[in-house]
């Protein structure tokens, strides 16, 4: 177990003022929450992986993003304070299962891939490597199974606007990822829509 | 359990703080995020990696500093906050990368025992002859389990943008080259990146 003690502005704080920033001053009032958004897709030979692009297609158990897809909804945000990836297996009567860490994956391909995070168009998160997911080389990792890797800055993504977590692999064959998937999850402070009226 | 008492002082503080003092004042309307830079060089038999020097002569997924290579491009900060090293290995017979491993109970596990690291930031010296040893979990003051081998430094080290870097890693003479086996050196730490908030 870990602690750590910040100072006195909270990921909440920050997810308020950028929302401020942006002229959407009602984000307070909206319900606090936990937020998680994760997307899964297949490890195919493509070697750029356009995660919440089009999850919008995608339904349970591959994406929780529903219809709003890469958008948060009205009054939905999220502050990105950590990220893990994790393979799983789709069998031949479509479940998808047995899930695994990164470095269970058949080579390193995975391990020696890049993540970006863009918002709108703008990168927020720069050539990451996600070697430093791996527990061994993770630094927030409290336990040598642990692949949840904590941002230093947490990243607001604020409601309606395009989010895309992009992450380029070297080559690799496709075959030895036959019904491999790849799944990415980030997760954090957030707030879910709470109309307090009528419609 | 371990515990972190960060003072009211944060790395973004630092970063704001340093930049300022360079003139550089516009680095607190940048785009906060998590910096993470590596650069890869082969067990050739060298006995000093020079780490950062050329990066931009290497590519994905040698490194990923880009054409700025050893220097952050304009708008772009970072705090070292945090270092580990790796080693990956191509293997040509299958054509596959394995998977990236500690350096403890690699190939090259010697190396480590008798290394030593250094920092070099615009021709100046910011952290000096620190015992390599430190990096493995048994010595790594900062790992949370017994294979941790990221080293998070004491004192947070700022690069500014534009000033070149380089991080050294001395070994005793005589290791031997190993084909297609590489050392990575990642450092990581709170930082920003350009965001113009203008059109082009």
């Amino acid at each position: 177990m870990r602690e750590i003690i910040t100072n006195r502005f909270t990921a909440q704080n920050k997810n308020i003022a950028v929302n401020d920033r942006f002229g959407n001053a009602g984000i307070k009032k909206q319900q606090g929450s936990s937020v998680l958004k994760y997307d899964t897709l297949p490890l195919d030979g493509r070697t750029t992986l356009n995660f919440f692009e089009g999850a919008a297609a995608r339904n349970f158990p591959f994406s929780n993003c529903g219809s709003d897809g890469n958008k948060l909804g009205v009054g939905n945000t999220l502050v990105v304070e950590r990220l893990y990836l994790t393979i799983l297996v789709l069998d031949d009567v479509g479940i998808l299962g047995n899930i695994d860490p990164i470095s269970n994956a058949p080579d390193g391909t995975i391990e020696m891939g890049e993540l970006n995070l863009s918002i709108a168009n703008s990168t927020v998160l720069k050539n990451f490597p996600v070697l430093s997911t791996v527990p061994y080389f993770n630094y927030s990792s409290g336990t040598i199974n642990e692949v949840v890797y904590e941002l230093d800055t947490n990243i607001v993504i604020p409601p309606l606007l395009e989010y895309i977590m992009q992450l380029r692999l070297p080559a690799y064959n496709a075959v030895d990822y036959k019904d491999i998937y790849l799944r990415l999850t980030i997760e954090g402070s957030g707030s879910l829509i709470a109309p307090r009226t009528t419609f | 359990m371990r515990e972190f008492n960060t003072s009211n002082f944060t790395p973004q503080d630092k970063i704001v703080g340093v930049n300022n003092k360079f003139g550089n004042t516009g680095i607190k309307n940048q785009q906060g995020s998590t910096v993470v830079l590596y650069d890869t060089l082969p067990v050739d038999g060298r006995n000093e990696f020079r780490f950062f020097e050329g990066s931009s002569q290497r590519n994905f997924p040698f490194s990923n500093t880009g054409s700025d290579g050893n220097k952050l491009g304009v708008g772009s900060s970072m705090i070292i906050a945090r270092a580990y090293l790796s080693v990956v290995k191509f293997d040509e017979e299958t054509n596959k990368w394995q998977h990236p491993s500690p350096i403890d109970g690699s190939a090259i596990t010697d190396i480590y025992n008798v290394a030593e690291f250094g920092f070099e930031l615009a021709n100046s010296t910011i952290l000096k002859q620190y015992a390599g040893l430190d990096f493995q979990a048994e010595f790594n003051k900062t790992a949370n389990h017994e294979n941790q081998v990221v080293l998070q430094w004491d004192t947070q080290l700022n690069i500014p943008p534009l000033l070149e870097f380089v991080a050294t890693w001395r070994v005793q003479n005589g290791l031997p080259a190993q084909s297609n086996l590489y050392l990575r050196l990642t450092i990581e730490g709170t930082g920003a990146i350009i965001a113009p908030r203008t059109t082009f």
